[in-house]
């Protein structure tokens, strides 16, 4: 029986069905997975790229074509790991945007879709590579657009659709030395393979019918041997990128000095980006200074590469690892710097996710974990987080960035973690904090008038000064903040401060507390004009 | 029996002669001035100078003569020398200290390296010069000494690295620099080697980390022995001092300037402590 159109309904299920094929075979793909390194995830990652974009479809309320192709878009795209997985993510929104406003598809549609991913997944990658799962797509739509001139049938058109697959999967080795040096096709245009086997499987209605390859018999049990690697960027590291203030193609352009295997998706407003780089930290300090960065996911593939041909018994030995939650790209910096493993962005006008800090301390190298989460407000999700997962996680109570750094300049990293809490712990109670901010509409509060537009200084959680002038505000909050044990006043500017305007008001506090040591740095953070620490 | 030691000791001038300690030099070169530490610049003086210098301070070891001369009265006396240096990772005195006593194969010389300087080379030596007043064999003496180059604990604090890093001397406590917040190190010498402990803002907090060490090592049934010096902040130094004498069972062995020398490599503003825990009976 000939099948004509795919709607809503047929369209969910061949997803789901391929989604399935892959899945069941992912350890296989995992094993045969030498490209570009052979880090044997290429399975797991598009295995989790499909049931991202299955739980997606699943969740949708309104079933329609369109926004099942989307969903299934949008939710490969949040859950895409890996190249592969990236890619994968990228066909299929290359297939929502080919056939957006249709209600049913025809094979001219599919055709035209798959032609649309190719295009799309090409783009996502930097030094797109022959031999992987874009050739395979490339000749799969290729194959598809001769079959459309004469044949209408879904069925036929998917089924000479996937036999052009596994030719091209089985062409994979003459292209890519590597694979040909280790025996194998390409792990990722395999997988490719398989979702659309699944996909046609379903179709025939009979799971043993239609194109299927002797799992065994294909590779007659060649197992993979290592394959000399470069490891100069031994770390996959990947993230979820919002709100970059560049393009996407100044971004590739700075991230190629800082590894390879580049893939970015997305757009300013929400990117999603894979690297392999010898330097995982600078890349996140670079993310982190265009936008905000989250979904953080760093992988050792020398780690990854050696425990699969060396079995090794541990690989971790730093007692303690610091994540710290703030905003401003200064306070960031000043944070990595003072120790942090990873800075999490999040704070007063923006909370990071449970999961955010969730990968947060799955990404750090220590199995324990000290959490600095540096907001009342972000104090509560970070122990959430801490029970979320296996690693030992200690969440400090401080409620600003003043008190965070002050825990953090005690922390030591070769020293034990009850060490670690305890030095900590003891360094930032005898911080006092308070936020110089606009205020967003005119209120009397505790005696106090204030105007929209002013700069209020708040100390202990209460409005303690109002003025027009942010440096009358901070030099009255300062007085209320301070006494005579006291020994330092820092400034922490906003990025809505200029630094001219500072470093006047440093000097004139200065000259006004002249027993006094007063530090000024670049804060940046957006939502306080002044942060003051009194210590 | 003789105890020698080098300038590095800082210990106080009346001590030294209530001892009859020797004292080899070092040199300090600031500029185009030079002195013998200990014996030419008084500390507070040299460290008003180093503070207004636009000059790096160096020093210099004692040669190996330097050290034939001091041992050379006792050996034609027959007496015996015990001499102790400051921590051979920090400077060549040991070695100079070492080479002479080569020059005397007969006689009975032991050179003994510290692991400290300062606070706590001065505090080894105080306690052999009086375990030696005694009358405790020059074996014995020696014996103490090598033991106490592994009991004594040095703490310091610098207010700032450079010098430190200029001098050559900052070991592991590189991993401090470049800390983007101003900071006063708390360190450590650890087996003759600076190590960094924790990175702090504040007197205060300083302080009370400094008592927080010693305090976690008195006990019921021991003694803590101190000895402390400034280089150029003396009223901190009697804040700490204060603080320390509330110590239940804790006393003061002396309190020192830290000398030329060793104020060339922490720069101004240091503090140190070195204390050793004896257990009573």
């Amino acid at each position: 029986m000939a099948i004509l159109y795919c709607g809503a309904k047929r369209f969910k299920q061949v997803i789901l069905a391929g989604a399935d094929r892959v899945v069941n075979n992912r350890d296989y793909l995992n094993k045969i997975n030498v490209f570009p390194v052979p880090d044997g995830d290429t399975g797991s990652n598009m295995s989790m790229t499909l049931i991202a974009a299955v739980r997606e479809i699943e969740a949708l309320k309104e079933v329609s074509l369109e926004t099942t192709v989307k969903a299934a878009a949008w939710g490969s795209l949040m859950g895409a790991r890996g190249n592969s997985g990236i890619i994968l993510a990228q066909i299929l929104s290359g297939v929502a945007e080919g056939i957006e406003g249709r209600e049913r598809l025809l094979a001219e549609d599919i055709v035209f879709a798959f032609s649309c991913a190719v295009r799309k997944a090409y783009k996502a990658i930097l030094h797109p590579a022959e031999g992987t799962i874009l050739t395979v797509v490339r000749e799969t739509a290729e194959a598809a657009e001769k079959v459309v001139k004469t044949e209408q049938d879904l069925t036929i058109l998917l089924d000479k659709m996937v036999r052009a697959a596994w030719s091209s999967v089985e062409r994979t080795p003459l292209l890519l030395p590597r694979l040909k040096e280790a025996g194998v096709v390409d792990a990722g245009g395999l997988g490719f393979f398989y979702f659309l086997e699944g996909m046609v499987r379903l179709i025939h209605g009979n799971m043993n019918a239609g194109v299927v390859i002797d799992d065994e018999g294909m590779l007659n049990g060649t197992m993979v041997e290592p394959v000399e690697h470069h490891w100069n960027y031994r770390y996959c590291t990947e993230f979820i990128l919002k709100g970059s203030q560049i393009s996407g193609d100044a971004m590739k352009g700075n991230l190629v000095q800082m590894g390879d295997s580049i893939v970015l998706v997305g757009d300013t407003r929400l990117a999603r980006v894979h690297i392999h780089t010898g330097q995982p930290d600078e890349v996140l300090r670079y993310a982190s200074s265009l936008g905000q960065v989250s979904s953080i996911k760093v992988d050792d593939m020398l780690v990854q590469h050696t425990s699969r041909f060396a079995n090794p018994k541990s690989t971790k030995t730093t007692s303690t690892s610091v994540v710290a939650i703030v905003l401003g790209d200064g306070l960031k910096e000043i944070f990595y710097n003072a120790g942090s493993e990873l800075v999490v962005d999040g704070g007063p006008t923006q909370n990071p996710s449970t999961s955010d800090i969730v990968s947060a301390i799955e990404t750090v190298t220590s199995s324990n974990v000290i959490i600095l989460p540096n907001h009342k407000n972000v104090y509560p999700v970070a122990i959430q987080a801490a029970g979320m997962t296996p690693k030992e996680v200690t969440v400090l109570k401080t409620s600003s960035a003043p008190e965070g750094l002050s825990a953090l300049l005690a922390y030591m990293d070769d020293a034990s973690f009850e060490n670690n809490v305890s030095n900590m712990e003891g360094a930032w109670k005898g911080v006092k904090s308070g936020e110089i901010a606009l205020a967003s509409r005119s209120v009397t509060a505790g005696g106090i008038e204030v105007k929209t537009g002013d700069s209020i200084g708040i100390y202990r959680g209460e409005i303690q000064w109002s003025s027009a002038s942010p440096g009358e505000t901070v030099m009255n909050l300062v007085v209320s903040m301070l006494d005579t044990a006291n020994e330092i006043i820092t400034l922490f500017y906003g990025d809505s401060i200029e630094k001219s305007d500072a470093e006047t008001l440093q000097s004139a506090l200065q000259q006004r507390f002249q027993d006094k040591t007063v530090e000024l740095y670049y804060g940046g953070q957006p939502y306080a004009q002044y942060i003051i620490s009194v210590e | 029996m003789k105890i020698i030691t080098d300038s590095t000791a800082d210990l106080p001038r009346d001590l030294v002669q209530k001892y009859n300690i020797g004292i080899v030099p070092l040199t300090i070169h600031l500029g185009e001035k030079s002195w013998k530490d200990f014996y030419d610049i008084e500390p507070d003086e040299y460290c008003s100078l180093l503070k207004r210098s636009t000059n790096f301070p160096t020093t210099s070891q004692p040669s190996p003569q330097d050290f034939i001369n001091a041992f050379t009265p006792s050996v034609t006396k027959g007496d015996p020398v015990l001499c102790v240096n400051i921590s051979s990772r920090l400077s060549g005195t040991y070695q100079s200290a070492l080479l002479a006593k080569s020059h005397f194969p007969d006689a009975r010389i032991e050179v003994v390296d510290s692991l400290h300087g300062s606070m706590g080379l001065g505090l080894i030596i105080l306690i052999c010069a009086e375990e030696a007043n005694k009358g405790t064999s020059f074996e014995n003496v020696t014996d103490l000494a090598r033991e106490l180059t592994r009991k004594v604990e040095t703490y310091f604090s610098v207010d700032s690295l450079e010098y430190l890093q200029r001098g050559g001397r900052i070991g592991k406590a590189h991993a401090f620099l470049g800390t983007l917040m101003k900071v006063k190190p708390l360190l450590h010498l650890v087996e003759g080697e600076v190590q960094p402990v924790e990175k702090i803002r504040t007197t205060e907090r300083l302080l009370s980390r400094f008592v927080e060490l010693v305090e976690k090592e008195a006990g019921e049934h021991s003694r803590i022995l101190l000895s402390v010096a400034d280089s150029g902040n003396n009223d901190v130094m009697t804040e700490l001092l204060e603080r320390f004498m509330k110590i239940p069972g804790l006393s003061l062995a002396y309190r020192g300037k830290i000398g030329g020398v060793i104020t060339s490599h922490v720069g101004p503003g240091g503090l140190g402590i070195s204390f050793l825990k004896v257990f009573d009976g």
